[in-house]
């Protein structure tokens, strides 16, 4: 190949050049949006936390990860993708409406469907983190869906955080979500709480994000000097 | 929680207020102190422990009684009163990690990018800042001594794009060679595969080995173990191939692991640092004695910077040999051609220039200059000494069909031509006139009957231009 053939080839290389995406970590939320969500500003509060969440992950660094954000709702008319997996700089927040009953089985069902979707989520994206916010009892069959959700290959690697909002929420059936003795669930009496609780969320995350290795879980956990 | 420390405090109770988030590691995060040409760095883990608390106490001793004048290390001042882990150390301001030129925002376009790059100083300044790094490497592998964990996020760079200072910001991890029992840190992505494997502890080769991956990276803005089929694969895989269990994205005969991401390699590896990428990343992989050591990389790096110059068109920078900017494709601009030669005393009457065995002068090494390129002609070129010290002692720039030197030192040199022409170059800039076809002019840079480099100037014009 003579030098200016050589030239040439390179030129053309030159005007396309494109460089490899940081791999997403996705960030799932299961919201329960049962009507009694409604009473006690808990919706509002729940949805000024997610709110103050997805900014916060808006500002991180993108270099080693993109953090993406999904919002699944369970209350009135059944389990409802609210929110498709989105980069959190790219997303506008559509507050949550309080309305209906509890049907945890179905939003189970509907979260492992997307994390073991691949055109959701690709399979070089990062282990995914599923937020479960519950303040009352489920009302349809939900032990099934998360033995599903504990036994799928890639929603079982899930990093998990569950929220119990005030006294009528189900501990137990939380518990059994997050699927380790050693996990615990945050419980909220009142607004503040949820606050803390996201706001928790979103340091576990974007630790993770920042992190020079983002699949590993909560490796740096001893953070909090 | 990191975001809510704002102050922290040192042995002697002073009180450092915490600024900006200079970088993270594996093992600390590195903030600027408020107002003070000063950083702290603290180490992950509120850990109380007094052995790791005596460790890093003997760790910065043993950094505060080497001899840094040489090295450009950010020398630690005092450590942190417990409950924090961590010390205060000098760090001019306006200092970013590398990973900033390694790192452009995702979802940039291809023009965009090339915009990005180019901002960051393009390619010469990327070669010069790599050459300082490997140097400093090699200055510390000279004391017996390894950085042990270099990374784009403890190499820090200026941040103006016009400004060539590095720093190495953990004195903390300096250490003689460690056993694989000793605890190994290494930054995913930069640990050589016998480092993350375990099978050995930190040497000048797993120091080569990163510096080897930072070079690739930084110029051709993709990691040379993470081809397409590890970026589109799992997490996994990715760590596959950082233990060194897949070909490089550029292997020779197994292309499996290709990459079409990142600039082309041809346009940003000079081929010389080709060879250096090839034999580290190809036998040199599993094998670290077949890896080339620190200071082959300090040599060809600066030789690669030597020989770019800037687009006058488009301000792409690029090779010497490419008549075209691959940016632009304006042709190269008229440039002064630099051939640095020994002078042999011993050699016909009164010495001469030491010839190859082709007949011709040696030549040592080379640098170009350009309108937008002046030429500092520094102890490296002219010495030939490799080390941190670049006083520059001759400006060259191009004047017309000439050449205007000068002196920056003090010192007086002679250029010289073989018809007995003499001309003294000292601090008022001198103009010779020069030719493509013959080098006349000699610049001497010691007496003649020493041994001395000797530099010859010769004119190229535009490219493509006949006349």
């Amino acid at each position: 190949m003579s030098s200016k053939e050589k030239n040439q080839r390179a030129m053309s290389k030159l005007q396309e050049v494109s460089i490899v995406a940081a791999r997403p970590l996705p960030v799932i939320l299961l919201a329960d949006v049962s009507g009694s969500m409604a009473a006690a500003g808990k919706i509002d509060s729940l949805n000024q936390a997610v709110r103050e969440m997805v900014a916060a992950f808006a500002e991180e660094d993108r270099s080693r990860a993109i953090i993406t954000v999904g919002v699944i709702t369970f209350g009135s008319g059944g389990a409802k993708l609210h929110q498709p997996l989105c980069p959190a700089h790219e997303m506008t927040w559509q507050g949550l409406a309080a309305a209906g009953n509890t049907p945890l089985g179905a939003a189970l069902n509907l979260a492992t469907e997307l994390m073991e979707d691949q055109a959701q989520i690709p399979s070089r994206a990062y282990r995914p983190t599923v937020v479960l916010v519950s303040d009352g009892q489920p009302n349809d069959e939900w032990e099934e869906p998360l033995a599903r959700l504990h036994s799928s290959p890639r929603a079982s690697k899930a990093e998990r955080f569950a929220l119990a909002i005030g006294d009528d929420a189900d501990c137990e059936m939380l518990q059994r979500f997050l699927g380790s003795p050693e996990a615990r669930v945050f419980r909220a009496h009142e607004a503040r709480q949820i606050k803390q609780f996201f706001r928790w969320v979103t340091m576990t995350v974007t630790t993770r994000s920042r992190s020079i290795n983002p699949n590993l879980l909560a490796a740096l956990e001893d953070l909090d000097y | 929680m990191t975001t809510e420390l704002r102050f922290v405090v040192d042995q002697q109770g002073v009180r450092y207020t915490l600024g900006k988030e200079l970088g993270r590691g594996g093992q600390g995060v590195v903030f600027a102190v408020s107002r003070r040409k000063l950083a702290v760095k603290l180490i992950w883990g509120s850990d109380q422990s007094p052995v790791r608390r005596e460790r890093l106490r003997n760790q910065l001793t043993l950094v505060k009684r080497l001899e840094l004048r040489d090295l450009p290390i950010a020398a630690p001042l005092e450590m942190l009163r417990p409950p924090e882990l961590g010390y205060v150390m000098e760090l001019l301001t306006g200092m970013q990690p590398l990973s900033s030129l390694c790192h452009p925002a995702s979802g940039l376009a291809s023009g965009s990018l090339l915009d990005w790059y180019q901002q960051g100083g393009g390619l010469r300044r990327r070669l010069r800042l790599l050459g300082r790094i490997a140097a400093a490497l090699a200055t510390l592998h000279g004391h017996g001594l390894v950085y042990g964990d270099p990374s784009p996020y403890n190499l820090f760079i200026s941040a103006a794009a016009d400004a060539e200072e590095i720093r190495m910001i953990d004195a903390d991890n300096l250490r003689y060679t460690s056993a694989p029992s000793e605890g190994i840190f290494f930054t995913p992505g930069y640990g050589a595969p016998e480092l993350v494997s375990g099978r050995s502890g930190v040497n000048t080769l797993t120091d080569a080995y990163a510096l080897a991956v930072m070079v690739f990276q930084t110029l051709t803005l993709v990691h040379p173990l993470c081809g397409d089929m590890v970026s589109d694969g799992e997490p996994e895989l990715e760590e596959q191939a950082m233990a060194g269990r897949l070909p490089w994205i550029e292997h020779q005969t197994n292309p499996q692991n290709h990459s079409r991401a990142g600039l082309p390699r041809e346009v940003v590896l000079s081929e010389r640092l080709m060879d250096l990428c090839r034999e580290c990343f190809e036998d040199g992989l599993q094998d670290a004695t077949k890896r080339p050591g620190v200071s082959r990389w300090v040599e060809r790096l600066y030789q690669a910077a030597d020989a770019a110059l800037t687009c006058p068109t488009c301000g792409w920078s690029y090779y010497v040999k490419v008549a075209t900017c691959p940016r632009c494709e304006a042709p190269r601009p008229p440039l002064i051609l630099a051939r640095i030669h020994l002078w042999d005393p011993q050699s016909g009457e009164g010495g001469g220039l030491l010839q190859g065995p082709d007949g011709k002068p040696r030549t040592v090494g080379f640098a170009v200059a350009t309108a937008r390129d002046p030429l500092l002609l520094d102890d490296r070129l002219l010495d030939g000494r490799q080390g941190m010290q670049e006083t520059p002692r001759i400006a060259v720039e191009i004047d017309g069909s000439g050449a205007s030197l000068r002196a920056l030192d003090g010192h007086g040199y002679e250029l010289r031509t073989s018809q007995g022409g003499l001309r003294h170059v000292e601090s008022e800039p001198v103009r010779i006139a020069l030719s493509s076809a013959h080098a006349e002019w000699q610049l001497h840079i010691g007496p003649r009957d020493k041994q001395h480099r000797v530099v010859r100037f010769e004119l190229q014009k535009e490219s493509g231009d006949a006349r």
